[in-house]
């Protein structure tokens, strides 16, 4: 199969429409594949066709003697008569074309390799073009897709805080809700006095069931003598005697205790025990309360 | 293939084989033959009666030397010395334009004259093959046909052309080429 464009360069050729170097690249193309040959070889055929299209005419008779004489002679001089040269010198006019004629074929051969030079450089330079136009597009595809990656990075770290911050205040807010449940679940006694002699003694105690641990103050309470202790008593009907909460200053508020784990606090008890406390109540309960 | 090449031992190759080894004789009969549609062909192309006489004279000195080189399995005779004939006026039509002695484009007055055949068959297949190529030349399209005529006849260069016709560069360069493709295949095996 000839492609289009060798098809036009033989068309060219054959009708002498070719310079000199597309004539001999031409040339050389067709000296190395034989199917070219035979396109060539038939274009010729062709060209000719419009040779058969004019009619005949006839030379001058003097015409044929002319260059049968020539032949018979020898002689293969060029029958132009453009140029003349002067007769004094005839070996002149042959030595200046055979000058010319070596230089035109020196400059030719070289300008012919110059040209085949500069054909092999330009086509490498398209092909190492055409590669850097590949490398460039990877390269700006390659980028595209980094800027991407990064967007999504950025979005995906910025989702993250957000999550972050959702979860931190999400903990917060359960926190809070653990406070609220555990202040919900803190019950609050007021101790009312049993002493005739300090009826406004009261006594308040915080118990947190859940920590089992609670907060006691009294107001209004007598000092305890020097050997004696204000104790307090929890009492759990899961034990048959009170659950000691420890001994406490009533002065201040006191955190407390008690000795063994409350299931259930139904009341709290004070006593005034002695000094140090005792394991069950031993004194006279002074303040008492739900 | 052409028809000579076919039948290597018609007349025209023949002589040319004869030419080709020196036979003065030969290349007489090759003369009486070819010269008158030559001479046409020289004349059609410089339009001047001294350049075709010397044009003819260079393409018969031509043949003289170069009949070996004629390859029979490339072309018919007849078409290598139109080729050559149609070569040598073309050059000599450029070399004269470029001195600046471009020839008056006037048509020769002097009427066709039509030689006797150096036989009847040979008049005979003379006239079949124009009447075979006039066919051909009418089967492609008159814009190929005007730039194919244009490029075989005046010398002008390919932009010279499309200045001539009027039409891209690229555009005379399709039509030469469909134009050719088309006579090739038309004349195959004709000629």
């Amino acid at each position: 199969m000839i492609a289009e464009h060798t098809e036009e360069q033989a068309s060219l050729y054959v009708l002498g429409l070719l310079d000199a170097r597309e004539a001999r690249a031409f040339e050389s193309a067709v000296a190395a594949d034989p199917e070219l040959g035979a396109l060539t070889a038939s274009l010729e055929t062709a060209a000719a066709a419009e040779a058969w299209t004019v009619p005949p005419r006839t030379p001058p008779p003097a015409l044929r003697a002319r260059i049968l004489e020539q032949i018979n002679r020898g002689d293969t001089a060029p029958a132009a008569n453009v140029v003349p040269f002067p007769r004094s010198t005839p070996w002149l006019p042959w030595a200046i074309a055979a000058c010319f004629a070596v230089m035109a074929s020196w400059l030719y051969y070289d300008t012919y390799h110059l040209h085949l030079l500069l054909d092999s450089f330009t086509y490498r330079d398209n092909r190492v073009q055409a590669e850097l136009n590949h490398i460039q597009v990877q390269r700006l595809q390659l980028q595209n897709d980094l800027a991407d990656s990064t967007i999504k990075l950025s979005t995906m770290a910025q989702q993250k805080a957000a999550a972050e911050a959702a979860i931190d205040a999400l903990r917060n807010q359960v926190a809070a809700l653990e406070a609220r449940d555990t202040l919900s679940q803190i019950k609050i006694a007021t101790l009312a006095s049993m002493l005739k002699n300090a009826p406004r003694a009261v006594a308040v105690v915080a118990w947190d069931p859940a920590a089992q641990r609670g907060i006691v103050q009294a107001l209004n309470v007598p000092a305890a003598r020097s050997d004696q202790d204000y104790q307090l008593w929890i009492i759990d009907p899961d034990y048959q005697a009170p659950v000691s909460a420890g001994v406490f200053n009533p002065a201040a508020h006191s955190n407390f205790q008690p000795l063994h784990p409350i299931s259930k606090a139904d009341k709290f008890a004070i006593s005034l025990e002695k000094k140090g406390g005792s394991l069950e109540p031993q004194g006279p309960i002074v303040l008492m309360g739900e | 293939m052409s028809k000579e090449t076919l039948t290597p031992e018609s007349p025209e190759a023949t002589l040319l084989q004869r030419v080709a080894r020196g036979d003065s004789a030969a290349f007489d009969q090759l003369y009486t033959r070819w010269s008158p549609m030559l001479f046409g062909l020289v004349c059609k192309i410089l339009n001047d009666q001294k350049e075709a006489e010397d044009a003819l004279q260079d393409g018969f000195i031509h043949v003289w030397h170069k009949a070996a080189s004629y390859d029979p399995g490339r072309s018919s005779p007849t078409t290598w010395a139109y080729m050559i004939f149609r070569n040598k006026a073309i050059d000599r039509l450029r070399i004269l334009e470029r001195r600046g002695r471009g020839i008056e484009r006037i048509a020769i007055e002097e009427p066709a004259q039509a030689l006797p055949s150096a036989s009847p068959e040979e008049g005979a297949e003379s006239s079949e093959r124009r009447h075979v190529v006039k066919a051909a030349l009418e089967s492609i399209p008159p814009d190929q046909r005007e730039a194919i005529s244009l490029a075989f006849f005046s010398g002008l260069t390919q932009t010279e052309i499309a200045r001539r016709i009027g039409a891209p560069l690229g555009t005379v360069k399709a039509r030469i080429r469909r134009g050719m493709l088309k006579l090739a295949d038309v004349l195959k095996g004709k000629l």
